[in-house]
């Protein structure tokens, strides 16, 4: 940022403003609470989060304990959710599995949302043929079939929960760098970064206090849609026998497993696979209600 | 625009080589190889075999040998089927992808415009309420829960259409429709939310004030400029049907491209993973190529060189 333009004025003739200012927060929070699915979205992903956390500390069976004995048991009171073909309490393993999917999602939209922030940050900032070259390397990337690339890194890490994190955490940054980006290029050129930088405003201050609020609203949309894309996307990797490893079991393990035995024991199959739809159900109208609600003249790019 | 086809095309042939390289990688990282086996092989039977396909010669040699035979289309011997090469199975395999694929394209294009249309014609009425709800449960639906309800549904309960295998038309229908819900369902709000921005327009309330009918409006003059994020979703949906797929065939039994990529990594057969990551790639690279042309016939304020929004 180039401060040598403008004179800085003297700080001391400057009266501050005293505005309350209407922070992200507020606004979007107010623009929330008019929309019904939203607020749906928004109490299923508090319930899931609560029963991911505090779920499996609840129960009387642990997801590993086998019972030979009532193997393929319906539900019934002494098992809500009934058992699978080892005779472990499904509503357990779905309470575990809780845990396992949306720690999945997490984790790997936070480290999108590091690598994307980092490098559409650096492109967006630096701008010029910079910008230009690491926006060629995301346009390469772009037409690269990821979910090959995905399943490849997992047969080189070998399944197991840290590298379905890691592996699914780099192959999905692209958008949020891309988004970043733009961001950044079109609030470089807003009047106020300028009106800032007039002040002698530091560009460290400048950065904090002015563009990364203002980049929020995309972000966290972005980062909201992008978990449940992760989960998605595990639940596939289970699919094909590289989720995580036995015993433990994320939903999209249960949900195969349960197609398997779908003909004969049902409720082994929509169990795992309700929790899974509504939970992505819940992370869609949040997101979608956080779109709405935190950068409205958006709306359309960020459908993409 | 001959000019402008080399240079995509050089583009084409640059992200090629980048995938090769990486995928290169990637693949000798993985331990073992296409011919460690459970059943140890006499030391002698895998030196011959490793002869026979260079396996022991250095990866650059390697690396260098591929890039020349595929610059020459030549994709190589699969390891796992011995007398084939990967040239054939693609051609035997994918036209099955690609029928699926297409007809999953379509349907999806069809059903997603047609719905979303509807949806933003009665916007707020039931119509769209329940059009809504249907694709909000279609994005957030997996596809293979999707293809087990299916199949339980109209193989099992109502046995009317066949749970698997491919031996004609009646064997389309399940697999095309679990595989084109979620791109239908993501089209249909897509279509929705770009038509209501475009029916807030300053010129559609001049064509409204100069008396068109809503039907007129809605096709002729809104549906046009609506397309456009639709379009730009059909390269990206293009390869999620194609390499998607593979979910969809391996339940359904078909004998597709999709379900090789899976086995083949399973196998380290080397030159098959290769030759199908290339593939996809290609086919990706072509497909965004197409829809960079369509872009001007939807939109004739874009031309090809320049894209709108760059």
């Amino acid at each position: 940022m180039d401060t040598r333009d403008f004179e800085p004025v003297d700080p001391k003739c400057i009266v501050p403003i005293r505005i309350p200012p209407q922070t992200l927060r507020s606004r979007g929070w107010r623009q929330m609470k008019q929309n019904k699915l939203a607020l749906l979205g928004l109490g299923i992903v508090v319930i899931m989060t609560s029963i991911a956390i505090f779920g499996p500390l609840v129960t009387s069976y642990t997801y590993d304990d086998q019972d030979f004995a009532m193997a393929n048991a319906y539900p019934s009171p002494l098992h809500w959710f009934g058992t699978d073909s080892l005779g472990r309490d499904l509503l357990v393993r779905v309470l575990y599995g809780a845990r396992i999917s949306l720690s999945i999602g997490l984790a790997a939209s936070l480290i999108n949302l590091f690598i994307g922030v980092i490098y559409g940050g650096i492109a967006g900032l630096v701008g010029g043929r910079v910008d230009r070259i690491m926006m060629h390397i995301v346009d390469i990337l772009y037409s690269i079939p990821m979910l090959l690339y995905v399943i490849l890194l997992m047969v080189v890490f070998k399944p197991g929960l840290l590298n379905i994190y890691i592996a699914l955490g780099i192959a999905y940054w692209l958008n949020m760098a891309r988004i970043v980006r733009g961001q950044i290029l079109s609030l470089k050129k807003q009047d106020y970064v300028m009106a800032a930088r007039s002040y002698g405003t530091s560009t460290w201050h400048i950065l904090t206090r002015h563009m990364i609020p203002n980049c929020m609203g995309p972000i966290i949309v972005t980062l909201t849609l992008s978990i449940p894309e992760a989960i998605f996307t595990e639940a596939f990797l289970s699919f094909i026998g590289l989720g995580v490893s036995a015993p433990m079991a994320s939903w999209g393990v249960l949900t195969s497993e349960g197609i398997n035995s779908m003909r004969s024991f049902p409720f082994q199959l929509i169990f795992p696979a309700a929790a899974l739809c509504i939970t992505m159900l819940g992370f869609m109208f949040l997101g979608d209600g956080l779109r709405d609600a935190l950068d409205p003249q958006n709306q359309r790019e960020g459908n993409r | 625009m001959i000019l402008y086809l080399m240079k995509r095309m050089a583009g084409a042939c640059v992200v090629l080589w980048v995938i090769i390289t990486i995928t290169f990688g990637l693949m000798h990282a993985i331990p073992g190889g296409p011919f460690t086996q459970e059943k140890k092989l006499p030391p002698v039977v895998v030196a011959a075999v490793e002869e026979r396909y260079h396996l022991n010669d250095s990866l650059a040699t390697q690396y260098w040998d591929y890039m020349k035979h595929a610059a020459a289309l030549d994709l190589g011997p699969s390891y796992k089927y011995p007398g084939k090469t990967v040239n054939d199975i693609i051609a035997e395999t994918f036209p099955v992808s690609a029928e699926l694929g297409l007809i999953s394209l379509f349907l999806a294009l069809g059903v997603g415009v047609c719905a979303g249309m509807a949806a933003a014609w009665r916007k707020n009425s039931w119509v769209d309420y329940s059009m809504m709800v249907c694709a909000t449960l279609g994005v957030s639906v997996p596809s293979f829960i999707i293809a087990a309800i299916l199949i339980q549904l109209f193989a099992f309960t109502w046995p009317i259409l066949p749970a698997a295998m491919w031996h004609g038309p009646s064997y389309v229908v399940l697999p095309a429709l679990a595989l084109a819900a979620q791109p239908a369902s993501f089209i249909m709000r897509l279509t929705r939310s770009s038509i209501l921005d475009a029916l807030a327009q300053d010129y559609i309330k001049t064509a409204r004030a100069r008396g068109v009918g809503t039907r007129s409006l809605l096709i002729h003059h809104a549906l046009r400029n609506a397309l456009l994020p639709v379009v730009s979703y059909i390269g990206p949906l293009a390869a999620a049907l194609l390499t998607g797929s593979f979910i969809v065939e391996s339940i359904f039994a078909i004998p597709g491209l999709g379900r090789h990529f899976v086995t083949s990594i399973y196998n380290r057969d080397y030159t098959m993973i290769l030759g199908i990551t290339i593939f996809y790639s290609f086919l990706i690279i072509m497909m965004n190529l197409v829809i960079d042309g369509i872009y001007p016939l939807v939109d004739p304020r874009i031309t090809l060189q320049k894209r709108k929004g760059e």
